[in-house]
């Protein structure tokens, strides 16, 4: 009700002002990630270390520490947004949520099958292909029962349904390990956390995800299309069956390779999209840059934040991001209750 | 432009739902698709959308047959605008009537003005323009089905095809929807329009085809489609008819089955 009331002239944003300056606060913020933790680094000296192959305790901190969490918070957060304001789109559903409808539940599962069968010590990219087998196996199942005609009780139930397979699938995986003290450190991977990831990770988690945003990149119009149903969608020109088929993937590879190194980090791709949809006019193709971008700076930001909170043991970025999303996430049920009442 | 169907015939699970139907649709004609409740109205006009593969027969646009358009040039060719008129998040109506240029849309986004030059039309010509920085979700089943109506305009093609677009309008709404409809058929549009009121198909139609169980029964003049005998066995009503302006007056007045009038 509070967004129906906003004057019309926040729909009038123009897209580049909202990406760009988007764009720059993500820019600020990597610095700004480089930049926190538990000892100061003076990051223009450490960078000059590393540009003359010098390997000093502040050019260690940045590149094996510091770099790696930064570049992987934008890249987890932007694949994140992207990926909920996509699945938005393609369910016509504005609660669907790789964290909330059982997608990165599933992925998760997906990594720690990898994980625990050893392949991923064998084969690095085992981990990342294990996500997005699983995100892909998630997408396609809530297509199948939620998808036709976008009702919200069916998304919804059909995404409680996956988190509980995916639960007790990782229960299982869990409970079956013959060594108690990885089971732990599983435990504590599922919370979701960017802290101590090397470049390696980003190495291994970059490719699908830029490959699923690819893959997202011309999907806009196709989703604009969708929000006059499916019918008319392919009265409009579209192939229905190709979008899907593009969409499900694109989500699947972004999603289970941000899982898969980071764990489950839970309502970013709920809580960015909603926010920025009535800047780009509720306009679900126009949402996507922006979510990205958007979702790479909750991300960072949340990761700084995290840092700077001067709890005992850190908090973990996914424990944050569910303690914020889930009230907003009911908030939204409540509200979208209301208007289809 | 001439939109053709031949020799339809679309079964679904072992249902038949359409028979052998053959349809021409012309430029510059409205033309009324009747018949009662599960003749095979929506699923012939879907056919005709390419929204629905005939297990046999051939939909031709212009000497073309459907199928082997691509989808966009297809799109270019045939507006379609579905019975129940979903929109799905906020929109204002002037970015849902939008869409209707998806099929035109370039990937560096060239021909904006022709695109912008079209869609204000379609605002005006629908009667929608001061409606719109208006949400779709705030406007009355009148206006909402006039916007909907503006987004198949502004495709600005030759076909249009529409499903019962004034079923639940009042009045008021009706004439002034299938004034809109019979206004594009006037610029040379070939307007297809499935119908339940036989006094609107009457009035404003220019042909008619009437469906009865998945087949055609009667193709022509409203004069001769609306025949009492006609009425009588696809929709199993008498009626009371009168001229008006020049034009046969339609009114269904008692449910009959047979012979025999049911309740008198």
């Amino acid at each position: 009700m509070l967004l129906r009331k906003l004057p019309m002239a926040v729909e009038r944003v123009p897209p580049r002002l909202l990406s760009g300056l988007l764009a720059l606060a993500v820019l600020l913020l990597l610095v700004g990630s480089a930049a926190t933790g538990r000892v100061t680094l003076p990051l223009l000296a450490a960078m000059g270390e590393i540009a003359a192959g010098q390997s000093t305790p502040g050019s260690i901190i940045l590149l094996e520490l510091r770099l790696p969490r930064a570049l992987l918070g934008g890249l987890v957060g932007a694949s994140l947004g992207l990926a909920g304001a996509a699945m938005q789109g393609l369910l016509r559903n504005p609660l669907a949520e790789p964290g909330v409808v059982g997608v990165s539940g599933l992925a998760a599962f997906g990594a720690v099958v990898a994980f625990y069968t050893g392949l991923s010590a064998r084969f690095a990219y085992a981990l990342p292909l294990g996500g997005i087998a699983g995100a892909f196996a998630a997408v396609a199942l809530l297509y199948a029962l939620a998808g036709r005609r976008g009702g919200l009780l069916s998304l919804v139930l059909a995404g409680m349904a996956l988190n509980s397979l995916a639960g007790a699938l990782t229960a299982l995986a869990l409970n079956l390990s013959p060594n108690p003290y990885a089971s732990f450190e599983i435990v504590f991977w599922l919370m979701g956390s960017l802290a101590d990831r090397s470049l390696g990770m980003v190495a291994l988690a970059a490719p699908p995800m830029l490959l699923g945003w690819l893959l997202l990149a011309r999907a806009g119009p196709a989703l604009d299309a969708l929000s006059l149903g499916e019918d008319t969608a392919r009265s409009l020109g579209f192939d229905l069956g190709r979008v899907r088929l593009r969409i499900i993937m694109a989500t699947a590879l972004a999603v289970g390779a941000a899982v898969a190194v980071a764990g489950v980090i839970g309502f970013v791709g709920l809580v960015v999209p909603h926010l920025l949809r009535p800047l780009v006019g509720h306009r679900p193709g126009r949402l996507l840059l922006p979510s990205a971008l958007g979702g790479a700076v909750l991300v960072l930001a949340a990761d700084i934040a995290i840092r700077l909170l001067a709890t005992g043991p850190e908090l973990k970025l996914g424990v944050l991001t569910a303690l914020l999303g889930a009230p907003f996430f009911l908030w939204l049920v409540v509200r979208l209750r209301g208007e289809e009442g | 432009m001439r939109l053709a169907g031949r020799e339809l015939t679309v079964r679904i699970e072992g249902r038949t739902l359409l028979e052998r139907v053959g349809i021409e649709a012309h430029g510059g004609e409205l033309l009324g698709l009747i018949g009662p409740n599960g003749a095979g109205k929506s699923t012939l006009l879907r056919v005709l959308a390419g929204l629905q593969e005939a297990e046999s027969g051939e939909v031709v646009c212009d000497g073309e047959p459907l199928g082997r358009l691509r989808p966009r040039e297809r799109a270019r060719r045939i507006a379609y605008l579905p019975q129940d008129g979903e929109v799905h998040w906020p929109l204002q109506v002037e970015t849902m009537v939008a869409l209707g240029r998806l099929p035109h849309r370039r990937v560096w986004g060239a021909h904006e003005e022709r695109d912008r030059a079209a869609v204000e039309k379609a605002l005006v010509a629908a009667g929608v323009a001061g409606l719109r920085r208006r949400r779709v979700s705030t406007l009355s089943g009148g206006e909402r089905m006039r916007a909907l109506l503006a987004r198949a305009l502004a495709v600005e093609a030759p076909v249009l095809l529409a499903d019962e677009p004034v079923a639940a309008l009042d009045p008021y709404h009706q004439l002034a929807v299938m004034e809109l409809l019979h206004e594009a058929a006037g610029r040379g549009t070939a307007v297809v329009v499935v119908l339940h009121d036989l006094g609107l198909a009457a009035r404003f139609c220019d042909r008619l085809v009437l469906l009865h169980e998945g087949r055609l029964l009667a193709a022509g003049p409203p004069e001769a489609v609306l025949a009492e005998d006609k009425l009588r066995r696809a929709y199993r009503v008498t009626s009371l008819r009168w001229r008006h302006e020049g034009r046969d007056c339609i009114v269904p007045w008692q449910r009959c089955d047979g012979d025999a009038t049911v309740g008198s």
